[in-house]
């Protein structure tokens, strides 16, 4: 068993962390829907802001899986545990749009691509000058995205939720 | 609720979509005040020596739980107001944001452990009773399997035995344990006091009859053309196995055991996937639905028939969403051994035939449908009086029967009457079934009506105070439908 399969494990499949990024995914997608119907507060700022959270930690644990392909032990001891989680939601997505090629739309190479773009749009969203009809249009296609993502994300905490049932020997309805 | 009231409705731009959404927000709502009516149980029954974890329990559902449906609830009432349905992307996030709600609330569930349990009414051993009863062989019946709570969201049995001597032998501590099969099932802590939920006990007891008489292995050997003790254990096995529970729990409670199945699994995002010891939810709802339709789900009784298949459909577009959004596919079985399903189906019902097991009928649910009108109005629910609309003639009928002399027909005719006076006791199925159409005509609809009308916060309360009286209720007729009985 590789070190990442081992730390997978280790982290109870992720469940609480994917469900956590299903929150924030979902999030984004209501915080769109206030910008949308011109709700420009606070509340909307922190409901966007966890969208482009999201969008950091996937490419961050791109950057990490290509700056380490050949993760060892000692190598991954030596990260911090942000980059750590971010590693392993980057590893699960890798296996989860591998597995489901032919229902997801994304390939992981244009999924990490997509949450770079989005970061930006995002974090440029709240500028007032390119409030335009240009960047209405852009929020619906990344809606689209947030909402796709959060399928995602609540897919792989429900898998690990039964994972984790099914560690037991109790034998469910 | 008043009629007028549901103008109210958020869901008056009336698409098909945002009534799933609207049902799943609040079957989580549901979910979340179990939790906190739970820690009221606690409070009042355990009396823990320091108030601290559970302040922190009651933070979380306050601050985290009810929270999180703060932004669907806020979009799905622009979207009544403004009359704009939800777009594609909206209505994906809500249906999402209950399937991770529902984990959210799955894994606050695990840390309940650490808070000590209050134990399980005793009404929970009523309705065990009475499922065991179904059965003729007192074989079941003597089984007295406990009932214990735990941290996982979800229903199961062990059998402790086998479960400890697997676990001592893969220690290579001891080659065997002395004793014999001790069952216990397993309910979630926060739905300790929730009759509806106790109907999942009837699929356990399922298992038990299934182990008793090799149900399974007899079901595979009539389709392999072997005997039952040639047949091994697989996958398929493990599936018919889990059909023969739920076509036991079918035939002992009726519809309630298909809608409690629906409430537990309709959040989830696998439902056409098989595991290693399932089928699909899918396969289960589907197999489920078609047997109620052959035996109990007639006209006669309209509202329950019409409030199942609402159901059904609701859990079909679930599987609709899951699989445009999730990738979720049917995965069957369609086959078992390369036989239909339908015609495993009908081996199964023919082993529980032979076993003469009790199925529940359409006067009972006739029953259920009067008993849910007394429960909405508050009512204990234990008793039910015959029909009476027919006394009048019949007491004409009998007066024309002494005029002729007719002795014989007359006292035949005089106890008819005299029985059709006397209340009955319900069984326990009767009052659950009730129950059922209580949660789905008026209590779905009004969490949906307030939640559109009030805060979170105080309809919050006000809710979970209805459904621990509505609970108590149910408990309460359980209770007194057992006192009945002993004055038979």
């Amino acid at each position: 068993m590789s070190i990442k399969e081992q730390l997978k494990e280790t982290l109870g499949h992720m469940t609480d962390k994917n469900q956590e990024y299903a929150f924030l995914a979902n999030n984004a997608v209501f915080g769109i829907s206030r910008y949308k119907s011109g709700v420009i507060d606070d509340k909307t700022r922190d409901l966007i802001k966890q969208g482009w959270e999201l969008c950091s930690f996937l490419r961050r644990g791109a950057e990490v899986s290509h700056e380490q392909p050949d993760l060892s032990e000692q190598v991954i001891y030596t990260l911090t545990k942000a980059d750590l989680t971010s590693l392993l939601t980057y590893e699960f997505l890798s296996d989860f749009l591998e597995t489901n090629k032919d229902s997801v739309q994304f390939t992981l190479t244009v999924l990490v691509d997509k949450a770079r773009e989005e970061e930006t749009f995002l974090r440029g969203l709240f500028d007032v000058e390119r409030h335009t009809i240009v960047v209405n249009a852009k929020v619906e296609q990344s809606q689209d995205f947030f909402a796709s993502l959060g399928s995602i994300f609540v897919r792989l905490a429900h898998a690990g939720l039964r994972q984790r049932e099914e560690s037991e020997r109790i034998r469910y309805v | 609720m008043q009629d007028s009231d549901r103008g109210k409705r958020v869901s008056v731009s009336a698409t098909s979509d945002l009534a799933l959404c609207e049902i799943l927000i609040a079957e989580v709502f549901d979910a979340i005040a179990r939790l906190d009516a739970y820690l009221d149980d606690v409070e009042s029954s355990a009396q823990p020596r320091s108030g601290i974890p559970l302040n922190l329990f009651r933070n979380i559902v306050r601050k985290v739980l009810y929270p999180s449906l703060e932004q669907p609830l806020g979009l799905i009432k622009q979207t009544a107001t403004s009359k704009t349905p939800l777009n594609p992307s909206e209505f994906q996030a809500i249906v999402n944001l209950a399937g991770s709600t529902f984990i959210g609330l799955a894994s606050v569930h695990r840390f309940l452990k650490y808070l000590r349990p209050p134990e399980p009414p005793s009404e929970i051993f009523t309705l065990l009773r009475e499922i065991q009863a179904a059965f003729p062989d007192p074989a079941i019946g003597e089984n007295e399997p406990d009932v214990l709570l735990s941290e996982i969201f979800n229903y199961g049995e062990i059998d402790l035995h086998a479960a400890l001597e697997w676990k001592l032998r893969e220690e290579k501590i001891f080659s065997a344990v002395p004793g014999e099969e001790t069952i216990v099932i397993i309910l979630p802590y926060t739905q300790v006091n929730n009759p509806l939920m106790w109907t999942i006990i009837s699929h356990e007891v399922g298992h038990f009859a299934e182990k008793q008489y090799s149900l399974g292995r007899k079901v595979i050997s009539k389709i392999l053309g072997c005997v039952p003790a040639d047949v091994a254990d697989s996958t398929e096995l493990d599936w018919v196995e889990e059909l023969i529970s739920d076509l036991v729990a079918v035939r002992v409670l009726g519809p309630a055991y298909l809608f409690s199945f629906i409430s537990l699994t309709i959040p989830q995002s696998s439902l056409g996937v098989p595991s290693l010891t399932h089928p699909s939810d899918l396969s289960r709802v589907r197999i489920a639905f078609q047997e109620l339709n052959h035996t109990c789900l007639t006209d006669a009784v309209p509202t329950l028939k019409s409030l199942v298949q609402n159901s059904v459909e609701l859990f079909e577009e679930k599987f609709k969403f899951n699989e445009k959004y999730l990738g979720d596919k049917n995965l069957g079985p369609s086959k078992i051994h390369g036989k239909p399903l339908a015609d495993v189906v009908a081996l199964i019902n023919q082993e529980l035939d032979d076993l003469k097991i009790a199925r529940i009928t359409v006067d009972s649910l006739r029953c259920a449908e009067t008993l849910a009108k007394n429960l909405a109005k508050g009512h204990p629910i234990a008793a039910s009086q015959s029909e009476t609309s027919v006394l009048q003639s019949k007491l004409a009928h009998l007066e024309a029967l002494l005029a002729d002399g007719n002795i014989e027909g007359s006292r035949d005719l005089f106890f008819e009457i005299q029985n059709g006076m006397v209340e009955k006791p319900c069984s326990c199925s009767e009052i659950i079934n009730a129950g059922y159409l209580h949660r789905y005509e008026k209590t779905i609809p009004h969490i949906i009506d307030r939640l559109s009308a009030s805060t979170l916060d105080d309809f919050a309360n006000e809710y979970r105070d209805e459904l621990k009286q509505l609970d108590h209720q149910l408990e309460v007729s359980l209770q007194t439908t057992e006192i009945h009985k002993l004055f038979l």
